[in-house]
């Protein structure tokens, strides 16, 4: 390059210079034959209500295969006689303390439209979060969009006692599982967080709603507050009475690629601690359905955390993960290679609290924050092993090396890996975590100690794994990196 | 033109050769991250090749399809970290960049590294309309129609891309 090239010249130099490699493109393509092998084994071990309940968490909308379930809200303002007597941080709080938790909505499909270029029409949607007994029902809503056809699968999913339903409105089926008592109280914990991210987005944005405007509802005055995910493209606006502290209406609005704002989903119904009529958690497929199985036959659902992946004779599979409160991560993870002659035990033979990862066939070394642009590392250490099922799981704590991300800041970890094989398997894993929150020592004894119990066959957690114990161990590698 | 969102679109409703038009759209800017982070031409292939089959698995969980482009680069840096940090056994990234490239005609000299480098400094939405405009070879109207923006709004961050790369490079070096 010389001096008198312009910055255009240099830059289609440099494009030139960077070439183009025509074997990619095939490469791809045919590599992607096999990750689509690799994906259908996924989804194939899978049932498909664990489906509805992970992609209830993936908050989107706008691709095909999309999920969606109902979230409710109820906002409440602060004061002292002069201000409203609730505020909206307060409304995590109350939500917790309820009961039961009803609403009702619809959910749009903005950006969307049907092959003969009309709406498409909306979705009723329904959900009840029992806290009290942890039990849910909701809807669940499928949208595959393809070039020639629109397709909407409704359905919805109810769990009560060591039961779980799965009935599919569009094929008049209804499906039986069986759960514990620690999964059907995981799903109703992740029901209420889920209606928290549909009602704010985020709990951390709340501090950024304001109010917007007042509107008479049935008799009952509301502020309208509103605030807007610009991230996420996402704007929220909630009707609240001041003086009851009740809800009258949930709006969210998403940002479409013309730039205009288009209604996603509204909840027009949101009851706090009402009577919950008999029907709504009964176990029995509604007359008309035709059911795939019984409650006798019902397939027991393990804890995992919604897919498990596979090639050829390896397998990984993270079963859960938590985020603790100094931004470390707790993940419980299988792995195995079925062709290896070694015994899984060897892999854990001596290994004892804060001791590096056992060297598992597929190993999670460390994590990655997604949609976050900081560089941290996570740095992996052993906490304990569990058995179940003829399965080792291994539990593992990634301390972050640097300040970790808030939660608003991020949306989940990836996982990061290696193999541990003589061989460099053709696999690309594209894999993430939740990290259900810990805040405190209950919180942990709670769900952390209580995976580890669940994926236990005595039904006992590590006795020397404590949260002080886990978070002190996390202190300490931290003051190492300092070192 | 297909956008990207629409490209998206139709390989998640099963048109897998849509794909194939994104891997096309996108070869030459993906290698370019990965080769700013690697510094080896065909590590930056094998690198390229892998974040192109990870964005497919993950196309799914992709919110916004019109943000593909950004989200794709995105995973190909991080996969082309993952593959420095293992093939340097843990060094320091700084350490490895700009780094001495290789291409199956020779190497790039100093200036190309440093404008490459510089052009991955630049902010995601001047980046990427800068490497489908130069590296990938489009019209800067297809550049818009592709990234679903105004050709007056592409226009504007190629000018200010050009700007904000001509000031980096005219910094002397320390």
């Amino acid at each position: 390059m010389t001096d008198k090239e312009t910055i255009e010249e240099k830059l289609k130099k440099l494009g030139q210079a960077i070439g183009s490699d025509d074997s990619l493109v095939k490469n791809v393509m045919s590599r992607i034959d096999t990750a689509t092998f690799c994906e259908s084994n996924r989804i194939n071990n899978k049932l498909l209500v664990r489906r509805i309940i992970m992609n209830r968490f993936t908050k989107l909308a706008a691709a095909a295969a999309v999920i969606i379930a109902i979230g409710t809200g109820i906002l409440y303002l602060t004061g002292d006689g002069t201000t409203p007597a609730y505020g909206i941080t307060d409304v995590p709080e109350l939500f917790n303390k309820a009961r039961v938790i009803h609403t009702q909505g619809r959910l749009y499909f903005p950006g969307h439209k049907m092959p003969d270029g009309q709406e498409i029409p909306p979705v009723e949607m329904e959900q009840w979060i029992d806290l009290e007994n942890s039990r849910v029902r909701f809807t669940g809503v499928g949208l595959s969009v393809g070039p020639n056809e629109v397709r909407i699968n409704l359905g919805e999913t109810v769990s009560d006692g060591q039961y779980k339903m799965y009935l599919s409105h569009t094929d008049k089926s209804a499906v039986f599982f069986r759960i514990s008592d620690y999964i059907r109280m995981l799903e109703t914990h992740y029901s209420l967080n889920q209606m928290f991210g549909q009602m704010f987005g985020d709990v951390e944005m709340l501090d950024s709603f304001v109010k917007a405007g007042q509107e008479e509802i049935n008799g009952v005055e509301y502020e309208i507050w509103q605030a807007e995910d610009v991230e996420h493209r996402q704007r929220y606006r909630y009707w609240l009475s001041s003086s009851t502290g009740e809800s009258g209406r949930v709006e969210a609005w998403a940002k479409l690629d013309d730039g205009q704002w288009g209604l996603h989903y509204e909840y027009y119904r949101i009851d706090r601690n009402v009577e919950v009529p008999e029907w709504v958690f009964t176990i029995n497929a509604p007359e008309g359905y035709a059911s795939k199985n019984t409650k006798e036959t019902a397939t027991p659902l393990e804890l995992d955390d919604g897919s498990s992946v596979h090639c050829g004779s390896l397998t990984l599979d993270p079963r859960i993960s938590f985020t603790l409160s100094d931004g470390s991560v707790v993940v419980g993870w299988y792995s195995v290679d079925r062709q290896s002659t070694m015994p899984q035990e060897q892999l854990f033979e001596g290994l004892e609290f804060g001791a590096s990862l056992p060297k598992l066939p597929v190993e999670i070394y460390s994590l990655k924050p997604i949609g976050w642009s900081g560089d941290i590392a996570y740095i992996g250490r052993h906490l304990a092993c569990t058995h179940t099922r003829e399965k080792f799981i291994e539990w593992s704590l990634y301390v972050p090396d640097g300040l970790p991300p808030k939660r608003s800041e991020m949306r989940g970890y990836e996982v990061l890996y290696r193999f541990n094989l003589e061989y460099e398997p053709k696999w690309i894993i594209g894999y993430t975590l939740d990290g259900l929150l810990i805040e405190t020592a209950e919180d942990f004894d709670k769900w952390v100690l209580g995976a580890m119990a669940e994926l236990s066959d005595d039904g006992k957690a590590p006795e020397d794994v404590t949260y002080e114990k886990v978070l002190r161990l996390a202190e300490q590698i931290r003051e190492s990196l300092v070192e | 033109m297909q956008t990207d969102a629409e490209l998206v679109n139709a390989v998640l409703g099963g048109d897998k050769q849509a794909f194939e038009v994104l891997v096309k759209r996108y070869e030459r800017p993906v290698r370019a991250i990965a080769l700013n982070v690697l510094g080896d031409y065909h590590l930056a292939s094998d690198v390229s090749q892998d974040a192109f089959v990870t964005a497919y698995e993950n196309l799914p969980g992709l919110r916004k399809p019109v943000v593909f482009g950004p989200w794709l680069m995105k995973i190909t840096r991080r996969r082309a970290i993952d593959w420095a940090r293992r093939k340097r056994d843990e060094a320091p990234l700084e350490s490895v960049v700009p780094p001495t490239i290789h291409n199956p005609d020779g190497q790039l000299d100093e200036g190309k590294q440093w404008l490459l480098a510089a052009v991955t400094k630049l902010p995601e939405s001047e980046r990427q309309v800068v490497m489908l405009r130069y590296f990938a070879g489009h019209s800067v109207k297809d550049v818009a129609e592709i990234l679903s923006r105004g050709v007056g709004t592409v226009t504007k961050q190629l000018s200010r891309a050009h700007i904000r790369l001509r000031s980096i490079l005219e910094r002397p070096e320390k």
